[in-house]
């Protein structure tokens, strides 16, 4: 079972990915208005109406708010073409703000109240929440609202903003969803706990993001089990789950036999890994460049017991990458991965930080010299900054094995 | 051929102790007994434990080795409350170790074990052995991990000491009537991760009698009894060094 609790997004959380500036107090800049905001809101399309017919990417969002009593409903843009991309990170990583700003705009949210355990006995709206979502291509949705659609955007923590949004009065699905046969096999199979379900489909290169969408509509898990999750938890939790897999695999690799160094940025944001010729560790550290201001997790080859406190959700989504990486190289290795966040950055979820990883992992360099990797990392703050903080890195230069006593 | 019968408490006991270390593990299994031996990814610390026939109420046993998830082991006994019965069977034909609590029964799949080989200790001298009971480690170790990483094991003649943190610092000394016993040829001094050592001590239960082996830059050696001195359990941690 998905202890599903676990993956919530805590206060603190909240705070540090608000707003560069202001954590979230709004206008603490001194500024009369939000540039943030106001720069998303020139986006909206002004002429909204209390019903909207377009094809869902297929997306949907779940709230957190009032757990276990919360809000589900689906996203449809007032358009029919080309939708697919406004609810697909993975394709984002080289788009701009404004163009990723300007996705999230073009999908209207549907909110309806229900409880999380209603995923099992859904009524009419609910399943046909649930049936869209299962669908592997952009679906005709008509959406009616009880009002018009009120006019804002929404940052969030975890998950990508979000656009203009009402209570959701009916949904009716325009046509027949195209289902992937591995979907239907792992939703309609109850006896098929819910991280089994997820790795089933993570195998099969059903992408993440519909991945996580599933989770989230209560489609996955052993009977009775099956609930909501709110978005930005079932986020966590498909990174989460699909480590843990891939971790249990690479343990059985060889260990790599020198160390590799990969940069990529885009969005405001930049990471920089280093994989070193050991067992499993892995640490990220969060760099926020304009306070100076760090947050650090780490696991050692025991793998992590607890949450990531400091980082949350971000220590999830960069850790995913590294696993799959070395699973492809079929190696083990331990990395350290530093997510820089820059001044000019505005909040558009954790999904940045796994796909600059993925992206970065495209090109990497090796050396055979612990001090060159490190200067190849090529950070925003001096080194010793970066080096101070780091457990893994004292761990891997101090830690002696056992192997080294054999008689 | 194996066959045992006894309180769900002994298995809960098995997956308490190993799975700090490792979560899979082969079960080696005698007529004298269950004899686990199982090192980290990283080989950087060890447990052995052997729990004698006299800790089940049935048992019977030809050498077998079961491949076993600890968390898929973890997920049955947690049915079961302590004191309930178990009885654990190898199925030879299935291949499978066949658990039942009560009506429950569960069959589970095992691991192949021709990947897992037999590990060797190390052989290792200790010029230092200190006898304590678990409540006194337990409070220093935690309180170290409130300041370091790491923690620095110290036995003199008459005196051991558990010291962490260098701005903010933690110090616990034990004068040799302060613990159960002490033995200590030369001063003996070592660095352990408190990651590993604090993940060791949630297989020690308060109250149980820890004997601490330690030397100079050495790994240390951590032995207790548990199962009403049925079973016996050894940790091993590598040292690390001091940094430049």
């Amino acid at each position: 079972m998905v202890q599903e609790k676990l993956y919530s997004v805590s206060y603190s959380e909240k705070k540090r990915n608000l707003c560069p500036l202001c954590k979230g107090y709004k206008k603490l800049c001194g500024k009369s208005y939000c540039p943030i905001l106001v720069r998303a809101e020139t986006i909206l399309s002004r002429d909204i109406k209390d019903t909207v017919f377009g094809a869902s990417p297929p997306a949907i969002f779940v709230g957190s708010a009032g757990y276990p009593k919360i809000t589900v409903g689906p996203l449809v843009p007032p358009l029919t073409e080309d939708t697919e991309i406004m609810d697909m990170p993975e394709l984002w990583v080289n788009k701009s703000l404004q163009e990723i700003i300007g996705y999230r705009a073009s999908l209207i949210r549907g909110k309806s109240r229900v409880s999380v355990t209603s995923a099992l006995n859904p009524d009419r709206t609910t399943a046909q929440i649930q049936e869209l979502v299962m669908a592997s291509t952009p679906t005709d949705v008509e959406a009616m609202f009880e009002k018009k659609p009120n006019l804002s955007i929404t940052f969030s923590t975890r998950a990508p903003p979000s656009g203009p949004s009402a209570l959701l009065k009916r949904i009716n699905i325009a046509e027949n969803p195209k289902v992937e046969r591995i979907v239907d096999k792992v939703v309609y199979d109850t006896d098929m706990k819910a991280d089994e379900g997820i790795i089933t489909l993570y195998s099969s290169k059903i992408p993440q993001s519909r991945i996580t969408k599933i989770l989230s509509s209560g489609l996955l898990g052993t009977g009775k089990r099956r609930r909501f999750v709110p978005t930005e938890w079932s986020i966590t939790a498909t990174d989460d789950i699909i480590a843990k897999a891939l971790r249990r695999e690479i343990l059985d690799y060889r260990e790599l036999d020198h160390y590799e160094v990969f940069n990529f940025s885009a969005l405001a944001n930049s990471v920089h890994i280093i994989l070193f010729p050991s067992s499993w560790f892995f640490e990220a550290q969060e760099v926020w460049v304009a306070s100076n201001s760090f947050g650090v997790d780490y696991e050692l080859a025991l793998g992590k017991k607890g949450y990531a406190k400091e980082l949350e959700g971000a220590y999830y989504a960069s850790r995913l990458p590294v696993l799959e990486h070395l699973s492809n190289i079929r190696r083990q290795a331990g990395a350290l991965v530093i997510l820089e966040v820059y001044p000019d950055w505005i909040p558009l979820g954790v999904w940045r930080f796994r796909e600059l990883c993925r992206e970065a992992f495209k090109n990497g360099k090796s050396f055979d010299d612990l001090n060159e990797a490190l200067e190849a990392l090529d950070l925003s703050l001096p080194l010793n900054r970066y080096v101070e903080k780091s457990t893994v890195l004292k761990s891997f230069l101090t830690q002696k094995k056992l192997t080294d006593y054999r008689a | 051929m194996f066959e045992a019968k006894g309180k769900v408490e002994i298995f809960k006991r098995i997956v308490e102790v190993v799975s700090v270390i490792v979560n899979e593990v082969k079960f080696n299994i005698k007529d004298d007994g269950f004899h686990i031996k199982a090192v980290d990814p990283a080989h950087v610390a060890m447990v052995e434990l052997n729990i004698a026939p006299q800790a089940f109420n049935e048992y019977n046993a030809e050498d077998t080795e079961l491949g076993v998830d600890l968390d898929k082991m973890e997920s049955i006994i947690r049915l079961g409350k302590g004191n309930d019965e178990m009885d654990a069977t190898y199925d030879e034909d299935s291949e499978r170790l066949v658990i039942r609590i009560g009506n429950l029964v569960r069959k589970m799949t095992l691991l192949d074990v021709s990947t897992m080989p037999d590990l060797k200790i190390p052989n290792l001298q200790f010029p230092a052995k200190v006898e304590l009971l678990a409540d006194d480690f337990l409070l220093g170790i935690r309180a170290a991990q409130s300041v370091s990483d790491y923690v620095v094991l110290t036995a003199e003649k008459d005196s051991f000491e558990l010291s962490a943190g260098t701005q903010e610092e933690i110090n616990q000394k034990f004068s040799k009537e302060q613990l159960l016993s002490l033995e200590c040829k030369d001063k003996s001094r070592s660095l352990f991760s408190l990651d590993y050592l604090s993940s060791m001590m949630k297989g020690i239960r308060s109250g149980e009698k820890l004997a601490i082996f330690i030397g100079n830059d050495y790994p240390v050696r951590i032995e207790f009894e548990t199962l009403d001195g049925n079973a016996s359990v050894a940790y091993l941690l590598a040292p690390r060094t001091e940094i430049e």
